[in-house]
């Protein structure tokens, strides 16, 4: 079974890349000491990416596992929580030893916090399509955010559902990435920095009126700033129209 | 600046709606939003659906909140009366006819525009339309029924819309509304049917029920009966909900979670929200101008209101004749828990779910996951908190393999001061808790002084 071992795993940060690296845990049967996508004072070994090797990766665990358990690591991913990479691989190679049953070992101390991941990713997801704004230019929707957990791939499918006839770009300011949709036809682009043309009349009248109704809607008497914060953290609000001034 | 009772409209011969008002939207949204802000249905849950090809729009069963507003409360809809002129005289409300306050009526595509636009930008997950009667309650609904007409059938809008039906509207004009809405309401307003004919006495329990019953059936059959122009998809596919408000009247706790059971159990409602009662209007049959909205037992209500609905409590059991009042300082399920020590200590690792759910400190998620765990593992105190239960309450309430946890062993009247909701006690204003003067709405309707020393001894 794995030993301990000093070695630091370095790969390219991606997913693919990070089953290439639970792939070489379990063929060389060593644990690495952590697994990072920067450089380290401490040896390193340089784990390629090989698509074909993370998709047997990939299918080792939905077969030899659980489908559940290959969404809980895929989902945990998208988790900017430090160290996520070896908590997954400490969670698979458990999965690997004991098969389905890790999915209820839930107090096991390399169970224990992957669950969290998935939520904290999930919530994030959740709190996206809630606090998403979207601007219309000429006909565009165009939204910006900032999410801290990689979740655009994952808020995509709502907005096409939702927005299905429509033409829109969602962009992840911090990734450099967004997600494009245009009646049916979709992709992801990268882009280094996005320069928005000015809003129309009739955009910042909306803006408006969305403000006025935010504002007034609020019963003073009732009136708790820390349960509003509770629920809309201060984060959030730099891309939500209702808190900019106009 | 207040217009001295101006309409904003008229009827014509024909009983169509003439606006004679040049007031623009701005300033209507203003108005209207302010005038529908005291309803307290929010949510945009009970319905999955997306729209079909040329339509837009989705909806989301647990439902989607935009954003918060400063009162804390969240925002999922576009929340506003259609008109807040009103020919009826309720006297706590802002909008009855004897009020002097600015009125404005928008047009129904008024209505729609601003719900599309707002919905493409995802500021709101849909709409949520009241209003005031305008001459009467049937042609208050075919109007509201004309703004959700263009939504769904002009402009092909499948996001959610919560539409309230006027008490005392004719049976064929609630059923098209129905046919166009998610979730339908009617507000049953106070819980009791004599302070509703003090308070409100256009509204009679009959013209409020009645509608109810009416919508319960249409859900229940999908409206497939009913004497529509086309058959609907679907009847509120979301359900009923109802409202009351807290507060303005003398009722207990007790009959207003008795009322609650008896409307979920007898017209299968989704919801009832408690709204605490807000002055906005100088009478002398409700409380001071200068009252605080008692929002504490507002807080007290919904627990028991979860209870009922997740956890299998009957509003019985919860209160009774000697004590029909919730507490200030503990939680409703605290309570019970307290006041029925022959049911405790429970053992985690064999005791039924429904037993489970009613240890203080553990709720429906960590229930679910102790009996997903057990099977495959025995359960210890540190797995319990593991497993997300608030160890510090359920420890005086469980064992863990037949073991009490450390420190679990304390009297029966040690348990009161342990178990006091932390915010309770922490309250931002330092009031010094006199035993003589009520000053506090909660302390009104809730706790006697001698009740508040008891408790803070340890002896209740």
């Amino acid at each position: 079974m794995p030993d301990g071992s000093d070695v630091v795993y370095r790969y390219d940060g991606t997913f693919d890349g990070f089953l290439c690296c639970v792939f070489e845990s379990v063929y060389s049967r060593t644990t690495p000491a952590d697994i990072v996508a920067e450089d380290t004072l401490l040896p390193m070994r340089e784990i390629a990416t090989d698509t074909e090797k993370a998709a047997r990766v990939a299918n080792g665990i939905k077969t030899k596992i659980h489908v559940g358990v290959y969404e809980m690591v895929e989902v945990g991913f998208r988790s900017n929580v430090p160290h996520k990479e070896l908590l997954l691989l400490k969670y698979l190679l458990l999965g690997f030893q004991v098969g389905a049953k890790v999915l209820n070992m839930l107090t096991h101390e390399d169970v224990a916090p992957v669950p969290y991941l998935k939520k904290k990713v999930y919530d994030e997801t959740h709190r996206m399509k809630e606090f998403v704004r979207f601007s219309d230019y000429d006909g565009t929707l165009v939204s910006v955010i900032e999410p801290k957990h990689d979740v655009l791939e994952l808020i995509a499918p709502h907005f096409s559902d939702r927005l299905r006839g429509e033409t829109f770009m969602i962009y992840d300011e911090g990734r450099g990435k967004a997600y494009v949709y245009d009646k049916g036809q979709c992709g992801y682009i990268f882009i280094d920095r996005l320069e928005l043309p000015a809003a129309s009349d009739q955009e910042r009248e909306f803006r408006r009126l969305w403000k006025l109704f935010f504002d007034t809607v609020e019963i003073q008497s009732r009136h708790n700033e820390r349960c509003q914060t509770n629920h809309l953290p201060k984060f959030y609000r730099k891309n939500m129209t209702e808190f900019k001034r106009l | 600046m207040l217009r001295k009772q101006s309409c904003p409209h008229t009827l014509d011969e024909n009983f169509h709606i003439v606006y004679t008002d040049s007031m623009d939207v701005f300033d209507k949204l203003k108005i209207l939003t302010d005038a529908a802000k005291y309803d307290a249905a929010c949510t945009s849950s009970g319905v999955n659906r997306s729209a079909p090809e040329g339509g837009i729009g989705n909806a989301t069963s647990c439902g989607i909140c935009h954003t918060f507003a400063g009162d804390g409360r969240c925002i999922s809809l576009l929340k506003i009366l259609m008109s807040n002129v009103c020919v009826y005289d309720c006297k706590y409300c802002v909008n009855r006819k004897s009020n002097d306050t600015p009125r404005a009526t928008f047009t129904p595509k008024e209505i729609a525009d601003l719900t599309i636009n707002f919905y493409r930008r995802n500021y709101i997950e849909g709409l949520f339309l009241s209003s005031g009667v305008l001459s009467s309650p049937t042609r208050t609904v075919e109007l509201m029924t004309e703004a959700l007409r263009i939504l769904r059938e002009e402009y092909k809008f499948y996001g959610y819309i919560h539409a309230k039906a006027i008490p005392g509207a004719d049976k064929e004009a609630i059923a098209l509304l129905g046919s166009y809405a998610d979730r339908m309401s009617v507000n049953i307003e106070l819980p009791s049917e004599a302070s509703l004919s003090s308070l409100a006495p256009d509204k009679s329990k009959v013209s409020i029920l009645e509608p109810m019953g009416f919508i319960k059936n249409a859900i229940t059959t999908g409206g497939k009966e009913l004497m529509l122009p086309k058959k609907p998809k679907h009847f509120a596919p979301a359900g009923q909900s109802t409202q009351m408000i807290i507060g303005a009247t003398p009722e207990t706790d007790l009959k207003i979670m008795r009322l609650s059971e008896g409307l979920y159990n007898r017209y299968s409602l989704k919801r009832v929200f408690y709204s605490a009662y807000v002055p906005v209007v100088d009478s002398s049959s409700l409380p001071a101008l200068d009252t605080p909205p008692p929002l504490l037992r507002e807080h007290r209500l919904y627990q028991a209101d979860w209870l009922l609905r997740y956890y299998g409590f009957t509003a019985d059991e919860l209160l009774d004749e000697a004590s029909p009042q919730f507490s200030r300082f503990v939680d409703p399920k605290c309570g019970w828990a307290i006041a029925h020590p022959e049911f405790f200590p429970v053992e985690v690792n064999t005791a039924p779910y429904e037993m489970l759910l009613r240890v203080p400190g553990i709720g429906v998620k960590s229930a679910k996951r102790i009996v997903q765990v057990r099977r495959h593992t025995k359960i210890t105190y540190e797995g319990l908190r593991q497993l997300g239960a608030v160890v510090k309450r359920a420890r005086f309430f469980v064992t863990c393999n037949g073991k009490l946890p450390e420190g679990a062993r304390v009297g029966q009247n040690a348990l009161p001061a342990l178990l006091t909701d932390a915010s309770v006690t922490a309250k931002k204003r330092s009031v010094q808790l006199s035993l003589f003067d009520p000053a506090d709405p909660d302390l009104e309707t809730g706790v006697s002084a001698e009740e508040v020393v008891k408790c803070l001894t340890g002896q209740m």
